[in-house]
């Protein structure tokens, strides 16, 4: 573990901080102290503004609009930004940007990076992602969606479902069944599909608080270039997963930031209660504490693995497991402060459904019912269930034999 | 009541609290005789609807009407079966002013127009008030579908009427006690309903060529989450035929618990489907927040069962053979 | 009130509880009862020879023998006697003889599948002159039991058994031991159960020391050791079906006799700690636990007093038990503190907590109970 960033970094720092003094408001409280819609808004002028600064998708390549930065400087970013209580992008950016931008630095081909990743960072185009489908859940290399090549076109008919924010898309990436008689993880090809496009219709899912977070999208003989593929055909499932790589290390530094604050704002919680001298409390706010401090130190070793060897190790999965389950305890803690007021439903609503709530937000019932609700017990399912990774854990770090039944 | 007769009572009150229906619960039990149901056997005929009432998430208030007997029966006082109970609000507790006027701040599900208002505003004082003299106000709940209204007023002490003394905090404890056994009711049927179904749903949900439901991962969250259902069920059940506080505490203690880990354990196994609006099982885990936080959440309670057990040294022993 | 009687027998008594009542009555005021009340062993062996003095005297009133029937040396009453008597020793603080349990677990299963043994040696077993252990475990054979190889062949008006058994609890002070051998093929329908005596030239006993000093189970190796024909429990390769009955005993009856120990221990912590907030959802959690398993092996008792046959169900009480246990002990041990770590006179108090660590394991552990609740109970599908 080496926790020294290199004069670089620290120069890039500075750099930030100067962005960051000149272009928030002198009272920045962070995201979540905006009523209303006002966080939505907010959110997407300042992603331009980071676009225009050239801070967004800093480690791609000049060519493509990026600014040619390595991953340690993107790390720096994340986490000034996180100190700073103020979001990198849109929560849509996240599969836009972090997910198909990534993909597309690395697999994409020329024409492809230059078209696609200019319109990525100026907001021109929002991509989403389409992996799971009704039957290909935690099982995704199941895929059904097929993509049949008709002359120089792909034709797609299946269905996708649980796309987070689809009804913002400008255009979908896609897992799509493009053999069927070879094994499962060998016959998937990872496409590309604007929206609008004729025979594919998005269709919104309410949420179990009540909003419109994902979405079905529905493909009838959807036509698309025979260039619309992400790496080689059939070799799609490779493409998806070399992803998950990339977003971990940034991750591993701002996540103990963002639970850090949230953290504070449960001891707040507490203290507005007059529990603050509540043993039993107490004791769970300190266990809560050590447990941030765990996914510090976690962090400090995924990031030096992923900054020295570019890859990730057995920490990925423990990471994933280990801020999602902590993060259903901490929310529950916040329910139990609250009290009967947990029952009514007061005061502003989260701007994102996962992960926290935004630096700033008061401490009332909206934010703590929906949090708990929906971001917390939803990160134990999205991104490969807590049951998933544990059999990983088991299977591909401790060696553990594996469970005879999922061998298929 | 034997069998056939109780399966009859489940059947017509299935029907009752799932039709759609505005007119209140009250008078459709009326219709089915409910009241003598009720004096034949009353702890069948209650754990029967409220358990059921947590099978089916109905929304109906049964509850409130049951806190008014109970607390009008404990104060041999047969007019306060009309009245509404106000519980704890969010919003502050209610209070007795220096010149006797009451300041009322209290949570109820029905709003009480102009039947009596009891609110208690300590450990022996009670207030009773008429609906008329106080502000009622809908509030946004988490359950969306249970209605709750707040209940604000300060009325001029020449319209309160004060019960003091041994008298007001022995009935409300029965209320209280009366209450919470018909809650754990409540919770053990939704409990039930939670496992039963998501047991099922794995066993229809196909990944890797399987039924979820093979998985031990899911099948051991799934029977640990019964385990204690079973549990509570049966503490549930002698609460019922011994009608005494202790029992209702520790019933309604294990009720919320069980609830709230079935549901845990349950979305687990759904996957992105329970997160859903679409899907029933949101109702089941939104109700069972709001039910653990009224007359005491599992947690408070577990710690009033262990601050009870350290100061009188007794550890009680719940039933006997 | 029921004045001292010479022998009680079930007919006196409108309730279990009425008898529990009068038992109460006899132990508190009986002279012999007195070295027993709040007894706290030295060792396992000391409290194992200590103790059949108290299984003697409960024999010899005549109360440990309501209960059960008069072919097993009982006084008649249906199993809720049995129950009531563990109930009421725990109240006055006194120690259930180990051989209790085991007789709560082997003699129902004699009585229907052994009937022509009973009269011979049940009421000795009853008694406490004799103690049996139960043989089923083997080193290859714990969780699947059914793949077990100790072999038993035919010879003359008998049998030979060869091979070697592990865990044994109490094997090593036991006389006979009850004991599922393969008579047959593969899987469970060549199991047979027998009744063998310990103490016979082909068998080898070593006690094995658990993990809180005490000398709890055995390994017992058997080279040749006679059977004869009339000790077979049931018929040839039914020995997996009366294991099965047995378990009903196993999980059920025994999840009341331990509540009774935790309501016990609960009570002993109160007394002896410093009321402190701090704890305070600990202790109500574990008491919770443990009055949920007490109503839900409540009932199982009763089922069994009525002679209903209990199904895969009685797992839901053996999972309760390990919940119960586990919070049972973290509690007390959290609650007294250092006092608990280090207080000379609470040794048997730490050897209990350690033991408690096991209740995940014996009797089947807690996963094999999970998969029957999940598929048995649940109708989860099995793969
Ligand atoms: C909030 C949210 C946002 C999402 N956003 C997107 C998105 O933008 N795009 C997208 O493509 N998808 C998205 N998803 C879908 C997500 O990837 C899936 O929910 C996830 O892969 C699990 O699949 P499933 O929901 O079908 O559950 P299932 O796979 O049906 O799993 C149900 C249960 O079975 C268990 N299980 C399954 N297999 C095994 C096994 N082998 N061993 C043990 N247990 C097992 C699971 O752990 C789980 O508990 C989102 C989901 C959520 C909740
Ligand atoms: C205190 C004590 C007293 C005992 N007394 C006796 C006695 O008197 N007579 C007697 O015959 N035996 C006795 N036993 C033995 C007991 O029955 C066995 O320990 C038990 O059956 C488990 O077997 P095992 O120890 O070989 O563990 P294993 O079967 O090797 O199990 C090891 C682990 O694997 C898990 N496991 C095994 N199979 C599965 C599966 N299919 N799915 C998921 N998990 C699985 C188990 O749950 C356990 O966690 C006693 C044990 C203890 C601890």
């Amino acid at each position: 573990m080496d926790l020294r960033y290199s004069p670089e970094a620290e120069a890039y720092r500075t750099k930030v901080r100067e962005f960051l003094a000149a272009n928030l408001p002198a009272d920045w409280q962070g995201l979540g102290a905006l009523a209303g819609d006002g966080a939505e808004e907010w959110a997407n002028n300042w992603r331009d503004v980071m676009a225009a600064n050239g801070f967004l998708g800093i480690t791609w390549p000049k060519e493509y609009g990026g600014q040619g930065l390595t991953k340690l400087e993107q790390v720096v970013l994340g986490e000034e930004l996180a100190k700073h209580r103020v979001p990198q992008y849109r929560a849509v950016d996240t599969t836009n940007i972090k997910m198909l931008g990534n993909t597309l630095v690395k697999w994409g081909t020329e024409e492809q990076k230059r078209k696609y990743l200019p319109r990525i960072l100026s907001g021109e185009d929002t991509w989403v992602q389409g992996y799971s489908e009704p039957e290909a859940g935690s099982d995704l290399a199941s895929v059904h969606l097929k993509a049949e090549l008709d002359g120089d076109e792909w034709v797609l008919n299946g269905q996708k479902i649980w796309t987070s924010r689809g009804m913002e898309g400008t255009a979908i990436f896609l897992l799509a069944r493009t053999d069927n008689t070879v094994a499962k993880h060998r016959g998937i090809t990872f496409l590309l599909c604007p929206i609008p496009t004729p025979g594919l219709e998005v269709r919104p899912i309410r949420t179990l608080t009540g909003v419109e977070e994902f979405c079905e999208v529905f493909l009838t003989d959807v036509r698309i270039p025979v260039a619309n593929v992400v790496g080689p055909v059939n070799e799609g499932w490779k493409v998806a997963n070399s992803l998950l790589g990339l977003e971990r290390g940034e991750e591993a530094a701002t996540n103990p930031i963002y639970f850090k604050a949230e953290l504070d704002r449960v001891i707040q919680l507490a203290r507005d209660k007059g529990r603050i001298d509540d043993p039993i409390i107490r004791d769970r706010l300190a266990w809560c504490h050590m447990k941030v401090e765990m996914m510090r130190f976690l962090g400090y070793r995924i990031l030096t693995q992923v900054l020295r060897d570019g890859a990730l190790g057995p920490e990925a999965s423990i990471s994933k497991l280990f801020w999602s389950e902590y993060h259903q305890v901490i929310t529950d803690l916040a329910m139990e402060l609250l009290g009967p007021e947990a029952m009514v439903r007061e005061g502003r609503r989260p701007y994102k459904h996962y992960r926290t709530d935004e630096p700033g937000a008061a401490n009332n019932s909206n934010s703590w019912i929906d949090v708990f609700l929906m971001n917390a017990r939803s990160g134990t399912v999205y991104a490969g269930t807590s049951q998933i990774q544990r059999n990983i854990l088991a299977e591909n770090i401790l060696g553990l034999p594996k469970e005879p039944q999922t061998n298929s | 009541m034997d069998n056939d007769t109780l399966d009859m009572l489940r059947t017509s009150l299935r029907h009752v609290l799932t039709e759609a229906n505005t007119v209140p619960l009250a008078e459709r039990l009326a219709e089915l005789g409910w009241d003598d149901v009720v004096a034949d056997d009353p702890v069948t005929a209650l754990h029967t609807l409220f358990t059921l009432k947590g099978d089916t998430v109905s929304s109906a208030d049964a509850i409130g009407p049951r806190l008014a007997a109970a607390l009008a029966d404990a104060l041999g006082d047969p007019q306060l079966t009309t009245a509404t109970i106000g519980l704890d609000s969010p919003f502050g507790p209610s209070a007795l002013a220096a010149d006797g006027s009451l300041i009322v701040d209290a949570v109820v599900f029905t709003p009480p127009a102009t039947n009596p208002v009891v609110v208690l505003v300590d450990a022996v004082h009670l207030g009773v008030v008429s609906g008329n003299t106080l502000t009622c106000t809908a509030l946004t709940t988490t359950d969306g579908n249970l209605a709750q209204y707040r209940l604000t007023g300060n009325v001029p002490a020449a319209q309160v009427q004060c019960i003091e003394g041994a008298t007001a905090s022995i009935a409300w404890n029965a209320m209280v006690t009366h209450g919470r056994w018909l809650i754990a009711c409540e919770l053990v049927g939704i409990a039930q309903h939670v496992i039963a179904s998501a047991a099922q749903y794995t066993g229809e949900r196909i990944q890797y060529g399987k039924p979820i439901g093979t998985f031990q991962a899911l099948q051991h969250r799934i029977a640990s989450a019964h385990v204690l259902v079973v549990g509570a069920a049966r503490l549930t059940e002698f609460a019922g035929t011994s009608g005494d506080a202790w029992s209702a505490l520790v019933a309604k203690t294990v009720a919320g618990q069980a609830a709230e880990n079935a549901c845990t354990q349950a979305q687990q196994c759904y996957g992105a489907i329970g997160f859903t609006w679409e899907h029933e099982f949101h109702h089941y885990l939104r109700r069972t927040y709001v039910l653990d936080r009224l007359l005491g959440d599992w947690r408070s309670l577990e710690r009033q069962i262990g601050n009870e057990l350290m100061t009188s040294r007794q550890v009680p022993k719940i039933g006997m053979l | 009130m029921t004045s001292p009687v010479a022998t009680p027998t079930a007919d006196m008594f409108d309730s279990p509880s009425a008898y529990a009542a009068a038992l109460q009555q006899f132990l508190s005021t009986d002279e012999r009862a007195k070295p027993y009340i709040g007894y706290r062993p030295h060792s396992l062996e000391d409290s194992a020879s200590h103790l059949t003095g108290l299984q003697a005297l409960l024999f010899d009133s005549g109360w440990s023998r309501l209960g059960w029937p008069h072919s097993a040396g009982g006084l008649g009453g249906d199993p809720r006697f049995r129950a009531a008597m563990f109930q009421t020793l725990w109240n006055m603080d006194m120690p259930i003889p180990e051989p209790f349990t085991t007789l709560e677990i082997l003699v129902p299963v004699l009585l229907v599948f052994a009937p022509h043994l009973s009269d011979a040696l049940l009421p000795g077993l009853l008694r406490g002159d004799d103690t049996w252990a139960q043989a089923f475990s083997e080193p290859d054979a714990g969780s699947d039991l059914a793949s077990l190889r100790t072999k038993m062949e035919p010879d003359g008006e008998g049998f030979r058994l060869t091979g070697q058994k592990v865990w044994s609890t109490f094997g090593h002070l036991s006389k006979r031991s009850v004991l599922l051998a393969r008579s047959g093929g593969p899987g469970h329908k060549g199991l047979t159960m027998v009744l063998v005596d310990l103490d016979q030239p082909g068998i080898e006993v070593r006690p094995i020391r658990a993990e809180d000093g005490e000398n709890h189970f055995s390994e017992i190796f058997l080279d040749n050791a006679w059977v004869p024909a009339d000790r077979v429990i049931g018929t040839l390769g039914q020995g997996w079906a009366i294991a099965m009955y047995m378990l009903q005993w196993e999980r059920g009856a025994w999840g009341w006799l331990q509540q009774g120990r935790f309501h016990q221990r609960l009570q002993q912590a109160v007394e002896l700690g410093t009321p402190n907030p701090d704890f305070a959802q600990q202790l109500g959690h574990a008491y919770a636990l443990s009055a949920a398993l007490r109503l839900t092996t409540k009932q199982t008792v009763e089922r069994l007093a009525r002679e209903e046959q209990l199904g895969p169900e009685v797992s839901v009480d053996k999972l309760l038990l390990i919940d119960a246990e586990l919070a049972t002990w973290d509690a007390i041990r959290a609650y007294l503190g250092p006092r608990f770590e280090a207080d000379d006179s609470l040794q048997w108090l730490r050897h209990e907590y350690l033991f408690s660590r096991a209740a995940p394991i014996y009797g089947g552990s807690q996963e094999i109970q999970r998969t029957l609740v999940a598929q048995r109970v649940l109708g989860m599908p099995r793969d």
